[in-house]
Parts: C-alpha cells; sequence; structure tokens
C-alpha cells in the first residue's frame, strides 16, 4: 500500500490486521470452493467431508473479523478512507463466508450423487464454470489487496461469462432430463450446484464493488451486465 | 447620515414571539422603523460622549494649568540660586605670616591667622572715602562673613602664597547677592530696606569699576547646612537622606517580601490572617507623622537611640515603606501564574523551594517598581523625620549612620522659615533637586517595569 | 503497541474508599479501585464529575488547596499515600504530573528538565546531569528538535513541544507512576497525535494514568478505563469492553454522547 502511515502506529497495526484477516478468509474460502469443485469431478468422500467441517473455521474467522472491526471502530473513530477500510472489510468478510458455505453446499450436494452412485451427466461445463467463478475470485481478493479498482471493475465486468455459461448449463441439463428420466436426481442437485457457482460470481461482483467504493468511496455507477437468462427458460 | 435597507429577515420571528407572548412596542416593530427610531437616538448620544470628552480635557487642562504654576513658580524663584555673587578684592598675603621654615603653609599658624580682618582691610584700602567704624564696618558687610574663611581655603588649595597684591575673588554677603540677581527693591523706603543707602554707593562703584560677578554656586552642592546663605549647600541633607533611605531599603525590602510571601503562601486561612492583612492594608493610610510619634517614643524613648541620626530616620521610613512593599509584593507574587506553582510542586519541590527558585525571581521586577516606588516616597517625608529630631542645624556632612543629620525635605523647611531672602531662593532650588530624584527614580521605575515585564 | 491486548500485570495502585471534600461540599464519594502496573488508565465523564480531584489525590496536590481535606488510602507498595506520615515533596519524586496547559519554566530547555534531577540531588556531577537530561529528552520523543538548543528559551517552543517538555522534565526525575490531567486539550490535532503516541510508548516504562474529557482519547490510549459521574465511580473496566458494550447505562448514555 502506497499510503502514508499514521501516527499511531497502533492504528497502523490494527488496520494491517484486519486486512490479514480478510486475506485468510478469502484464501480458505477460495480454497473450499476449489477443492470442492474438483471434488466434484473426483468424487471423493474424504475430501467432501473435509470441505464440510472446514466450514466451521470460516463462521469462526468471519466472526472475529466482525469483532475486530467493531473494536476498530469503537477505537479508532477512523474517517474517510480508514472508515471505508473498516466497513467494507466487514462487508467482503460476510460474502465470503457465504460463498464458504456455498461451497460447502456443493460439496453436500456432490455427496448426495456420489453416495446414490449415479454418474455424472455426460458434456458437462460445470468444472469450466466453476473455473471462471474462481479465478474472478483470486482476481478480485488481489484486487483488494492492492486497492486496485482497476481490476475489481474488470472482474465485475467478468460474470456475465458465469451467467452465459449458466444459462447454456441449464438448458444442457434439463435437455439430459427430458431425454432420461433416470437422471433426473441428479439433473436437480447440478441444477442446484451450478446455481450455486452462479451465485458465487456474483459474490465476487460484490466484492469487486466494495473494492471500488474502497477506493473511489462510491460503488460502480454503470449497472453490471448481467446475461442470466435461465429465469426465462420455459421449454426445452 | 445614510439609510441602509437592514432587510426585514427577522419580523416573522418577532412577530411570532409577538403573537404569542403579546409582546407590543419596538421589539416586534419591522426593521425600519426600529431602525430609524434607533438613529435617531444617536444624535444625543453621541452629544453625551462628546460632552465627557469636553469634560475630561477640561480636567486635565486644569491639572496640567496647576502643574505648570507650580514648576513656574518654583523654577522662577529657584533657578537665580545656581549663581553666587563674587566680589574682587586685591590681597596682600604676609607670607611670613602663613609659612613656615621650609616655606610651606604651616596649618597652625594658618587656622591662627585673622584672615576676616585681612580681607576686610583689603577691601576697605578700595574705599578710601570711608572712615569711621561704623561706616566701615557697613562697608565690610558687603562681603560674606564667611569671606576670610574663604580666602583661607583658596590659599590652603593652592598650597602658595603669592608674593605682593594678588586680586582674589570672595563671597559677597547675601543681601548684595540678592540685589546684585535683581531681589531686592531699591526703591522702597530705607528702613524696610537690608540694604542702606550708602552701601548701594558702595555697590554701584563695585559694579562700575566691574569688580563683581556672577559664578556658579557650586557652595550648594558641595557644603552643607550654614549660618549664612552664601555658604549653605544641600551636600549635609543629601547625605543624611541617602544614608536613611539605606537604611530604610536594607531593613524594609527583606521584612516586606518575607511577610508577603507568610501571607501568600504560608498562612493558614483563618481570622488571624484576614486581621493581619486588613491591618497591612490600613497601615499604608496611616499619616506619617504617627509613624514619627512611633519613632520617637520607642526608637529614641525606649531603646535610646542617638538623635537625629539617619539610623533612626531610617527605620521610621522603613516602617512606614512597609505597608507599601508588603502590597507590592503580594501583587507581584500573584501575577505569577498558578501553573508555574503548580509545576515546581509536582516535581517535588518544597513550597520554600518553589518560591525562592520560581516565584520570587518571576515577582521580581514587580517587588523592584513596588520598593523603588516606596523610596521615592520616603525620600520626600517630613514629618516623621522633625519628630525624631533630623530637623537640627547641621554643618557638618555627616559621616555614619549615627552622626546627627538632616535630610532633604527637612532641609528645605527649615531654610524656608528663615528671614533672608538668600535661603528662600535656595529652597526653591533644593526643591528642584528633590523634584529631580524623585523623577528620575519614578522613570526608572516605569522603565524596570517596561523592561521586565511578561507576556505570559 | 497495540493498546487493546495488553496482559495486566499486577496492580501497582489501589485507591480505596477515597473521598474528597472541598469545605462542607464532598467532590468524590468512597471510590474504590485497582490501577495497572505499566499501562495505561483513563478516567472520562463530564465537566465537574471529580476525575481530575481524583487524579491529583495520587501525589497529594490537593494539600495545596487549603480547604481540601481527602479521606480513604491509596495504597502503592503497601503504604498508605494519603496518610500524614507520608511526605508529599518525596511522593512527587515517585508520581509525576504533566498538567493541562504546557507550564514550562521561564528558563532553558536544559534547566527545565534538569531542575527536578537537582533538587532531588540526583547528579553528582554536569556529566551525569547532561546524561539525565539527554536520556529524558529522548524518551520525550523531544531530543531531535532541541538537541542544538538546549539553552534557548523553553517558552520558544510550540504548545507540542512544550507540553513533550513537561513530560521529560516529570520523567527526569524518575517517577514510577505518571499522571496526566488533560494533556492534550490544548493542542492542535496532530500534537495531541505525538502526544499520545509518545504515551504508548511511555506505558511500557510508567504507569499512566490520564483523565481526559475526550472519549476518543481515553478510547484510542487507555488500556482500562473509569468513567466518573458527580462525582462516583460508575462503571470501571477494559477500554474496549467500555467502548464497546458498557454494562452501565449512564455509561451507554455518556460514550453515545446523550447526557452531558
Amino acid at each position: 500500500m502506497e499510503e502514508q502511515q499514521h501516527i499511531s502506529t497502533a492504528f497502523d497495526k490494527d488496520l494491517l490486521a484486519l486486512n490479514e484477516m480478510v486475506q485468510a478468509l478469502g484464501s480458505l474460502a477460495i480454497a473450499q470452493f476449489e477443492t470442492a469443485i474438483d471434488a466434484l469431478a473426483t468424487q471423493h468422500l474424504a475430501t467432501l467431508d473435509q470441505i464440510i467441517s472446514n466450514d466451521a473455521k470460516l463462521d469462526d474467522l468471519e466472526a472475529a473479523i466482525h469483532e475486530k472491526a467493531v473494536e476498530v471502530i469503537a477505537l479508532r473513530s477512523p474517517h474517510a478512507k480508514d472508515l471505508r477500510q473498516v466497513l467494507v472489510a466487514l462487508k467482503i468478510a460476510t460474502i465470503l463466508e457465504r460463498t464458504g458455505d456455498y461451497a460447502r453446499n456443493i460439496a453436500n450436494r456432490t455427496k448426495v450423487i456420489t453416495q446414490a452412485g449415479n454418474e455424472n451427466i455426460p458434456g458437462v461445463n460445470i468444472g469450466r464454470m466453476g473455473q471462471v467463478a474462481q479465478e474472478m475470485l483470486h482476481d478480485v481478493m488481489r484486487a483488494y489487496d492492492r486497492h486496485d479498482a482497476e481490476l475489481a471493475l474488470e472482474v465485475w465486468r467478468r460474470d456475465i461469462e458465469v451467467d452465459h455459461m449458466h444459462t447454456a448449463f441449464y438448458k444442457e441439463v434439463l435437455a439430459s432430463m427430458a431425454r432420461d428420466p433416470n437422471l433426473v436426481a441428479t439433473g436437480a442437485h447440478l441444477l442446484f450446484i451450478a446455481k450455486n457457482i452462479e451465485r458465487i460470481g456474483d459474490y465476487a461482483t460484490g466484492i469487486a464493488e466494495q473494492v471500488h467504493f474502497l477506493v473511489h468511496g462510491a460503488v460502480p455507477e454503470d449497472s453490471r451486465p448481467k446475461a442470466d437468462r435461465t429465469s426465462k427458460v420455459v421449454g426445452v | 447620515m445614510y439609510h441602509v435597507n437592514w432587510g426585514n429577515d427577522m419580523n416573522e420571528h418577532r412577530n411570532t414571539l409577538s403573537s404569542s407572548s403579546g409582546v407590543a412596542g419596538l421589539y416586534s416593530a419591522p426593521t425600519d422603523v426600529r431602525m430609524a427610531h434607533i438613529a435617531a437616538g444617536l444624535k444625543k448620544r453621541r452629544a453625551a460622549s462628546r460632552r465627557l470628552r469636553l469634560y475630561g480635557i477640561m480636567a486635565i487642562v486644569t491639572a496640567i494649568g496647576f502643574l505648570c504654576i507650580l514648576l513656574t513658580t518654583i523654577i522662577s524663584n529657584g533657578y537665580t540660586a545656581l549663581q553666587q555673587t563674587e566680589v574682587a578684592v586685591v590681597i596682600e598675603v604676609p607670607a611670613g605670616e602663613i609659612l613656615d621654615d621650609t616655606g610651606a603653609i604651616d596649618a597652625e599658624k594658618s587656622r591662627n591667622f585673622n584672615w576676616a580682618g585681612l580681607v576686610k582691610r583689603s577691601f576697605r584700602k578700595e574705599f578710601p572715602e570711608v572712615t569711621g567704624m561704623l561706616e566701615q564696618r557697613s562697608l565690610g558687610e558687603l562681603l560674606s562673613a564667611n569671606a576670610g574663611y574663604d580666602l583661607r581655603l583658596q590659599i590652603e588649595d593652592a598650597g602658595v602664597v603669592p608674593t605682593g597684591p594678588v586680586t582674589y575673588w570672595v563671597k559677597a554677603s547675601d543681601d548684595v547677592d540678592m540685589l546684585m540677581k535683581g531681589r531686592m527693591d531699591r526703591t522702597i523706603d530705607e528702613k524696610m530696606r537690608r540694604i542702606k543707602d550708602d552701601q548701594l554707593v558702595w555697590f554701584d562703584k563695585i559694579v562700575a569699576k566691574d569688580n563683581i560677578r556672577l559664578v556658579f554656586n557650586s557652595t550648594f552642592f558641595t557644603m552643607a547646612d550654614s549660618r549664612e546663605p552664601e555658604s549653605a549647600g544641600v551636600l549635609g541633607a543629601i547625605v543624611g537622606s541617602a544614608l536613611a533611605l539605606i537604611v530604610t531599603v536594607v531593613l524594609a525590602l527583606p521584612l516586606a517580601v518575607m511577610a508577603a510571601v507568610y501571607l501568600e503562601y504560608f498562612a493558614p486561612p483563618g481570622r488571624l490572617t484576614d486581621f493581619i492583612e486588613v491591618n497591612v492594608n490600613n497601615l499604608a493610610a496611616v499619616p506619617s507623622i504617627v509613624f514619627g510619634l512611633l519613632g520617637l517614643a520607642v526608637f529614641l524613648g525606649f531603646f535610646g537611640m542617638p538623635r537625629s541620626a539617619p539610623l533612626v530616620g531610617g527605620m521610621v521610613l522603613a516602617l512606614m515603606t512597609l505597608p507599601t512593599i508588603i502590597i507590592a509584593t503580594r501583587a507581584s507574587i500573584r501575577a505569577v501564574p498558578s501553573s508555574i506553582r503548580d509545576a515546581a510542586l509536582g516535581l517535588g519541590a518544597s513550597p520554600m523551594q518553589t518560591a525562592l527558585d520560581h516565584i520570587l525571581p518571576l515577582a521580581a521586577p514587580g517587588i523592584l517598581t513596588g520598593t523603588i516606588i516606596g523610596i521615592a516616597q520616603a525620600l520626600g517625608e517630613t514629618a516623621p523625620l522633625i519628630m525624631i529630631g533630623m530637623v537640627a542645624f547641621i554643618v557638618d556632612v555627616p559621616a555614619s549612620f549615627t552622626d546627627p543629620a538632616t535630610a532633604l525635605p527637612v532641609q528645605i523647611y527649615i531654610w524656608s522659615d528663615s528671614a533672608e531672602r538668600a535661603f528662600y531662593e535656595r529652597s526653591s532650588l533644593a526643591i528642584m533637586v528633590l523634584l529631580l530624584f524623585l523623577i528620575s527614580m519614578n522613570l526608572a521605575a516605569v522603565m524596570l517595569r517596561r523592561k521586565f515585564e511578561k507576556k505570559w | 503497541m497495540d493498546s487493546t491486548t495488553k496482559p495486566t500485570d499486577a496492580s501497582k495502585l489501589k485507591p480505596v474508599d477515597v473521598s474528597v471534600f472541598y469545605g462542607e461540599k464532598q467532590a468524590l464519594y468512597d471510590v474504590s479501585l485497582d490501577i495497572d502496573a505499566k499501562s495505561v488508565t483513563s478516567f472520562i465523564g463530564p465537566s465537574g464529575c471529580g476525575k481530575s480531584t481524583f487524579l491529583r489525590c495520587f501525589n497529594r496536590m490537593n494539600d495545596v488547596i487549603p480547604s481540601c481535606r481527602v479521606e480513604g488510602q491509596i495504597i502503592m507498595d503497601d503504604v498508605d499515600l494519603n496518610s500524614p506520615k507520608i511526605d508529599p515533596v518525596l511522593l512527587r519524586a515517585r508520581v509525576g504530573m504533566v498538567f493541562q496547559k504546557p507550564n514550562p519554566f521561564p528558563k532553558t530547555i536544559y534547566e527545565n528538565v534538569a531542575y527536578g534531577p537537582r533538587i532531588h540531588g540526583l547528579a553528582a556531577n554536569r556529566q551525569e546531569m547532561d546524561f539525565i537530561v539527554e536520556d529524558s529528552l529522548k524518551k520525550a520523543g523531544l531530543w531531535k528538535e532541541v538537541s542544538d538548543r538546549l539553552n534557548d528559551q523553553a517558552t520558544g517552543l510550540s504548545g507540542g513541544q512544550q507540553q513533550r517538555l513537561c513530560i521529560a522534565r516529570a520523567i527526569a526525575v524518575g517517577p514510577d507512576v505518571l499522571l496526566m490531567d488533560e494533556p492534550c486539550s490544548a493542542l492542535d490535532p496532530i500534537a495531541t497525535s505525538i502526544i499520545e503516541e509518545l504515551i504508548s510508548d511511555l506505558q511500557n516504562r510508567f504507569t499512566i494514568m490520564i483523565v481526559t474529557h475526550s472519549m476518543q482519547q481515553a478510547a484510542r490510549v487507555s488500556q482500562k478505563t473509569a468513567y466518573f459521574h458527580l462525582g462516583k465511580l460508575i462503571e470501571y473496566g477494559d477500554t474496549k469492553e467500555i467502548f464497546t458494550r458498557p454494562q452501565n447505562e449512564q455509561t451507554e448514555a455518556y460514550i453515545s454522547g446523550k447526557i452531558g
């Protein structure tokens, strides 16, 4: 960070600590998600269980960030960018924790699919979608670390890819389910998993908006291009 | 007068007020009406303040006027005392009766020699027409009675006795002095004059021959009091005053400062301390003659100290000045911010260390100013010094604190009482000297205060 | 130094049932606390609540006010500071004080710092005194700014520098405890921040008690906070707790700016 230091070294230390905690939560959440996407393919039960049990750590870390943010506000009376930094940390922590929850959900549903012994539906793009969402998270957390609003905006716009992929996947799964009624159960889970990934993509844009707010003092003005047409799908 | 549009913004506010509380009158009137009323009243107010200024100026002019009259009177009476009339006399000093075997002046012989007679005889030679004892005595009265002593001093200072007749300048008598300076009215009846007609004739002759001159009256500044005005000076009085004031400062300053420090810092609050404080303030207003009575009764009567001594005078003046210095010291101490005292105490300084290391050095300028003002007051005090006897006729300059002495204001009082006109002009000059001292002391006080004044 | 996660040492000062009277009027009612050693404790509260009066009990400055009477005990190292047997002059060499308005003596910078050690005889010669002065000025964060002008008048320094000089002067005597009575209220925000940072450094060496009318300052600077109101101690606890979840309603009201 290129900013000046506060006269109070304790203040600097507090803000640094807060930042590191959010980064740690980010790394954890991304790791959870990564592992969940991989496990979709490998269907390794032990890994899936681990993802599910790790989620408690994210909850604890989010609570700690919350506590720390309250402390910094109460004791340091931050203003201007410092204040935005604390508020943004709070918001991003919440988003990351929910991202972790979605990762856990994906793991849960993958577990069900695995245990049911269903095969994966062929021609599935879900890994690719997960990849894009993962990259978005990586990049946006890097943008947060560097206070880089340009990078954040770029991630913000990238979400449209995820939306496109989601719409396509949605139609594919529906088609598959229509063709083979045995695949309906798996298909249903897959639809939810895809939805979760799409939501994670949205969360990444939420983080991007927060980074923009941190740097410029306002969320991006233009409305984000959205391309999720799944709610409009009527038939196959 | 110009009209300003003040606007009507306050009107709404005021109208609401007046309607809710029923207040009528100018307060709730619209702005223009109110401003017009105020403008109308402005004329009267300006006239009143102009009048006040006028009264102030008149008061100042009156005060300055009286001051000018005072100074003019004194100066016009006294400036001539700066000069002394001398008469030229051709005298041949008989060396044989003065010198010893080696040719130096023999002190014993000089003391025994009749100098006055020599001067008179020499003087008479200039007026061969004057015969008869009465006339000759009258002639002799033109010269100072101490002319012979003056001549002796001149010869002894020179150390040699010139051979042959030499012109010496000796002091004229005080009547001639007054005549010379134009202070004696020649036109009034002879019986009312101190210079008789025959003396006037001789005087004119001397003037015609240019044997008379006015010189700077150094006697006034180098000699003590004398019966003859022309030999009288204020040196004795100045030294007496100086000695008394030294005693005053040495006694009053430490006592007053310590008393003030005690009252400010150490005195326990209570009836006794209040009582002391009230009395200190009252003492400053006690008439000075009361202190004189105190000195007379206690110092002279009870302790048997020497009368007329500067020591006793100084002690009496010290008592008088004590309250002034105590009050000035307390004010200076209070002017030192309490934060300094807190800081010193907070570091673990004892109250005494705090007072000595910090408070007194900072209060010193104020204490000094108060002391100088107190001394200036004491310098001009007459009544108490008269009471303790510093009013005697002292011809020697006092050499120690216990020698009899007189003080300058007392000297002025003594002289102004005497019959000789010459003493009157000398007392005016002495007043000028006293005023000069007072003004310079007050100036010193003002300058010191300006120099050391600290801005907190 | 993180102002929140300080391990509390043994208690250094223990006021027990301290009450202060000005004549008949009672200004402080039975205050009892435990002050932690080598940490910063702040006293907050509205004007006239008795916090400055309480602070002055610790170095017996209330003795200077004639009508003031202090009851109760103040225990430090098993000794009651309030007992008449204790000499205030000795006590003030162990408990130093910094005042609201910077009050350097109208002397040189060197003389200001040297005065305390001099009257207590702490320096045997000039070299030792030089060392004490330099060390104190360094600890007060002022050495760099004044090392080349020690013989200049102290009154020529800026407000913030003067206050740091007063801090140096107080610590030159080598006290265990530093009392600060609203030390920043006469200073601008930058000078205030500098002094607050200095206090963070000083707390490693001294037990510091600070009276402040700025709650934000108390929040920034202290580990423990005591809230006073009308002469009574209302709440005392960790600064973090007081400012995020005070237990007493009155404390909450004061901190949120709902009462004086």
